[in-house]
């Protein structure tokens, strides 16, 4: 058993784990909205993404720039044609639609790709791994990289709803939807970049995950989960609590497959129903859970 | 001014009254195919009373509490389980059973209770679907002869029981959705229903008048838990294997239901039931039409749930009270009447 090379695996998957939660925090952060096919959007992109590579024999790599825009669209549409619907509205509604649409979503994908699993090839990238501590802790290159990647785009993410206009437009439709839309706030285009933001990220890790290992149409849920572990366990509100709720969500799964195979997923599960009883607003949150 | 010289205050109408006349005759009509010989039938009258009975349960905690749960699978896996540990394992009759295992699953859901309401709304709704996933994994990894970890098991009938066993569950199914339906509407009535209707729809105004919405909603939660795992039980007596996948998924319970709840008519009695006939009318439909394979069928559903969640939100009961605004099958509401005059408590 090796515990120090699980810590860093943990930490790796973490960062993975920390961008599927990014979507689901911005969306609940800025328009109160739960999305219950978050997870099923990841894999759709991974299997878009797979698809374009079959088609025209480039790199997953080049597939990113194409699947990232398209995504960028489709996270608009949804908004406009069903979440601005259910914004503000009673929440079971929302639940309902979200989860009509993971059903749907899921069996598309299930008729069109068929049960199969599928992975997205990267060739000799993939192999190429960092030896630190002689052999016992190896890093991979391709799972480093990632969560450089994810570190990088919560830091971008960051300063933009820090720093720029937009972003504070965000915070203010969070804070008060009404009252923004008093100070001229367009509350709308706001909600459907928001929406782009969230379909974006997961569409990025959705195909980081592919990079690595296989994914079928029936992964959406669990994707849908992993996020949501790590943006309670972090604390709501809170992009860096995010990044470290993945990080503890991912430790605690590495931890549990090296105990046994089986309690990986079990693990991960409990540390989040620990963290619930013990601090519900999460570890960096501020305030209770609203 | 004219004095009021007479005046009533009722619940039930005519309409109601002749409603409920049609419902009985129902139950008669699958009372009498219970104790005949037809196999099929009798499955299916268990599926629907099975479904009925669970989303009632649902509506109970969403439509009329406002807890949004897409856990209920948790509960029906709890419910086949604990029947297998006490049929299989301690020796109890199948049939004398269930009630038990209910109740042990109605005990197992306060500690599970206590942990999801930690979270409110959307997020309770997750925190639901973990603790299933939970309690999924938690089976899924006991090895002991009695649960069977991954592959599962059966539950055993003695060969005194054998026969007539579609019979008798069929009467049980029968029983157990007329209890759970009488049961929601006489709690509806009852203060305590009053109490859950007002903090579903305003919690600060209803705490204001000393309303405990903590423990009205929990208390909902645990009553949903115990009917929820009885119509388990009872499906399995019929379905006989158990495997923790299959009796923890999401999608072959908890799906089905928000989509007959939906259709039917979230928030109302009526709803759930309308919603599960329906539901099973259309699968049965569809099952024998080729065009449709289990993946068409499913995206269907999800599509339906998603048009009638923004688009048509009181289903189709509510599309009909809109027609003919007098109808009801189970009154909740009083009317009050002065002479010739008739005022519902909205004023109509």
């Amino acid at each position: 058993m090796n515990w120090f090379n699980a810590i860093i695996q943990g930490v790796l998957v973490g960062g993975l784990y920390a961008m599927y939660a990014t979507g689901l925090s911005v969306s609940f952060g800025v328009m109160r909205l739960v999305n219950l096919a978050h997870g099923d959007l990841a894999v759709g992109s991974a299997f878009i993404a797979s698809t374009f590579c079959l088609a025209t024999g480039l790199s997953p790599f080049l597939a990113i720039f194409v699947v990232l825009p398209l995504s960028a669209l489709v996270g608009i549409g949804l908004q406009v044609a069903v979440f601005n619907r259910v914004v503000g509205v009673d929440p079971s509604y929302q639940i309902v639609a979200t989860f009509g649409l993971s059903i749907a979503i899921q069996n598309v994908l299930l008729q069109q790709y068929a049960a199969n699993p599928r992975a997205l090839n990267i060739g000799e990238f993939g192999n190429r791994s960092l030896k630190l501590v002689g052999d016992d802790v190896v890093i991979g290159l391709f799972p480093l990289s990632r969560f450089v990647v994810a570190v990088l785009v919560l830091v971008l993410l960051s300063l933009f709803i820090g720093r720029t206009r937009i972003g504070r437009a965000f915070r203010a439709t969070s804070d008060d939807p009404d009252i923004a839309r008093l100070m001229g706030v367009n509350i709308r285009s706001i909600y459907a970049v928001a929406f782009a933001i969230a379909v974006t990220t997961v569409a990025l890790a959705g195909i980081f995950n592919g990079m690595q290992t296989q994914f079928s149409a029936a992964d959406g849920p669990a994707l849908l989960i992993y996020a949501f572990e790590s943006v309670i366990i972090g604390g709501l509100g809170s992009l860096w609590g995010t990044l470290c709720g993945g990080i503890i969500l991912g430790i605690a799964q590495t931890i549990g497959a090296e105990i046994d195979p089986g309690w990986k997923q079990l693990i991960g599960h409990l540390v989040f129903l620990i963290v619930l009883l013990v601090r519900p607003m999460g570890i960096f949150g501020k305030d209770e859970l609203r | 001014m004219t004095s009021i010289q007479e005046f009533s205050v009722s619940r039930t109408t005519v309409t109601s009254r002749i409603c409920q006349s049609v419902l009985l005759i129902c139950v008669f009509w699958m009372l009498f195919i219970a104790s005949g010989d037809n196999k099929a039938s009798q499955g299916k009258i268990i599926d629907l009373c099975v479904f009925i009975v669970l989303a009632s349960m649902w509506n109970l905690l969403t439509g009329f509490s406002g807890l949004i749960s897409i856990g209920q699978q948790a509960f029906v896996g709890l419910g086949a389980y604990s029947l297998i540990v006490l049929a299989n394992g301690v020796g109890i009759n199948i049939y004398l059973a269930v009630i038990p295992s209910a109740i042990i699953v109605a005990i197992i859901s306060i500690p599970l209770g206590l942990v999801a309401f930690r979270l409110r709304g959307g997020y309770f709704a997750i925190g639901t679907w973990v603790i299933a996933e939970v309690v999924r994994l938690i089976v899924k990894n006991n090895q002991s002869s009695v649960i069977g970890a991954g592959t599962g098991t059966s539950l055993e009938v003695p060969e005194s029981l054998k026969s007539g066993r579609y019979q008798v569950t069929t009467f049980i199914a029968i029983a157990v959705a007329v209890v759970s339906v009488v049961f929601v509407y006489l709690f509806l009535r009852s203060r305590f229903g009053l109490a859950l209707q007002s903090v579903r729809d305003n919690e600060t105004g209803a705490r204001s008048l000393g309303v405990d919405s903590y423990r009205v909603r929990f208390v909902v939660y645990i009553v949903a838990s115990f009917f929820t795992s009885l119509a388990a039980a009872t499906y399995y007596i019929k379905g006989l294997s158990v495997q923790p996948d299959a009796a923890f998924n999401i999608g072959s319970w908890t799906a089905p239901i928000i989509v007959m709840v939906v259709i039917g008519g979230i928030g109302t009695i009526e709803g759930p039931i309308i919603g599960a006939v329906l539901y099973y009318l259309v699968r049965d439909f569809v099952s024998k039409n080729e065009f449709f394979s289990d993946p068409t069928f499913l995206i269907l559903t999800g599509v339906v749930a998603l048009i009638f969640a923004l688009f048509v939100k009181g289903g189709i009961w509510g599309l009909l009270l809109k027609k003919f605004p007098k109808l009801t099958i189970f009154p909740v509401k009083r009317r009050l009447h002065i002479q010739n005059f008739e005022f519902d408590q909205r004023g109509n």
